[in-house]
């Protein structure tokens, strides 16, 4: 069934189509969520609430936009109010889950995992504003023209965020890499 | 090309829409220049990291989860309604009675003999429904008092009730159509 099928059922009262709505853009609204907070259990609670509000709202949305847009800017919003809130608060990020056995021994594993839980540390460190963009651009792969559409913003204003964006994440990284180097020659030298 | 042109040229290449002569633009100048040439390196890396990061699957009961709280607040929303909505009609009906009645009252030895049977049956019912109804019952004495009340300023009282009931009949309206919202 059509998407826009199963929303107009939704908003004649039939709910029973909505599930398989949820089903096929769960993925992009849960992992969505869980960059933006960098927290397992935070994203499960922002995705299934930013389900909730896109189902009360579904007779606001309106068919000339993608249903994935609307649903991320949902998301987004939602997202960006917690983190609002959480200003001031040191929140714990997750230990980073990949479970995805590409045949890699423990070792590159063990790497792999460290680096994912450095990027996310970064994106985690970026302002609000830049780092709503920098996922969708870079890890949801959105356009320029939904991303406009998300946020509501130009295209100037995007383009230079995300430049700026770009450049703090480069920085952060950067960072992050002489730190373990550092403490890895510390390693050496002691042994 | 000045520096910072290339900076321009690597966001263009990093947004995907960089033509081919800009990339040349940008390799040339990049073979000549190590400090553009490092910030292009690490651009990119820091880019590809973010865009190598796993998809990871939501819990395997998400749509359930989805659905238990769509449902419940659903739920909710209908029972404090029909609360509301029940409320209303209850002391709606109470007062159109009252409505009725009040103009046959007399203030006569018929009152007297009513009110002992009345504060009886009220003190039984009072028993009973106290719990519900918090304060609805009144007492005949009340009742006589709210007569010389209304039959001073009948029309006025009687139209701020039928206010109030109508917002609290509101909630009956919401309950019959729940999906409007």
């Amino acid at each position: 069934m059509e998407d826009i099928e199963i929303i107009r059922q939704c908003i004649n009262g039939n709910m029973n189509e909505f599930p398989q709505l949820v089903n096929r853009y769960k993925k992009l609204i849960f992992n969505t969520a869980y960059r933006m907070l960098g927290n397992y259990e935070e994203a499960e609670d922002a995705s299934q609430e930013a389900f909730v509000r896109i189902y009360k709202s579904l007779n606001r949305y309106d068919p000339n936009y993608k249903f994935s847009t609307w649903a991320v800017k949902i998301t987004t919003n939602y997202c960006l109010d917690m983190l609002r809130k959480r200003k001031g608060e040191a929140f714990p990020l997750d230990e980073q889950y990949d479970l995805k056995d590409e045949g890699l021994t423990p070792e590159e594993h063990y790497i792999r995992i460290e680096q994912q839980q450095m990027v996310q540390r970064a994106i985690d460190s970026l302002p609000d504003k830049y780092k709503e963009l920098i996922i969708l651009f870079h890890h949801r792969g959105l356009s320029y023209s939904e991303i406009m559409n998300v946020t509501g913003e130009p295209i100037t204003i995007i383009k230079n965020r995300l430049y700026r964006g770009r450049q703090i994440l480069k920085e952060t990284i950067e960072k992050y890499y002489k730190e373990s180097e550092s403490i890895c020659s510390a390693t050496k030298y002691q042994a | 090309m000045q520096c910072n042109e290339i900076s321009g040229l690597m966001m263009k290449y990093l947004d995907g829409d960089i033509s081919e002569t800009e990339l040349k633009a940008l390799e040339k100048h990049n073979l000549s220049c190590i400090s553009c040439n490092n910030e292009f390196e690490a651009l990119k890396k820091a880019v590809s990291l973010v865009e190598a990061l796993p998809d990871i699957d939501p819990p395997y009961d998400f749509e359930a989860k989805v659905m238990e709280r769509i449902g419940s607040g659903i739920y909710k929303r209908n029972t404090a309604n029909l609360l509301i909505g029940t409320l209303g009609l209850f002391s709606f009906a109470y007062y159109m009675l009252l409505f009725v009645m009040i103009p046959y009252i007399k203030n006569t030895g018929i009152i007297e003999t009513l009110y002992g049977y009345g504060s009886y049956g009220l003190e039984t019912l009072v028993k009973y429904f106290t719990d519900i109804l918090v304060y609805i019952p009144v007492t005949l004495d009340n009742l006589i008092k709210l007569r010389n009340i209304l039959i001073r300023d009948y029309m006025n009282v009687m139209l701020a009730f039928m206010g109030i009931m109508m917002i609290l009949n509101l909630g009956l309206i919401k309950i019959l159509n729940p999906q409007q919202e």
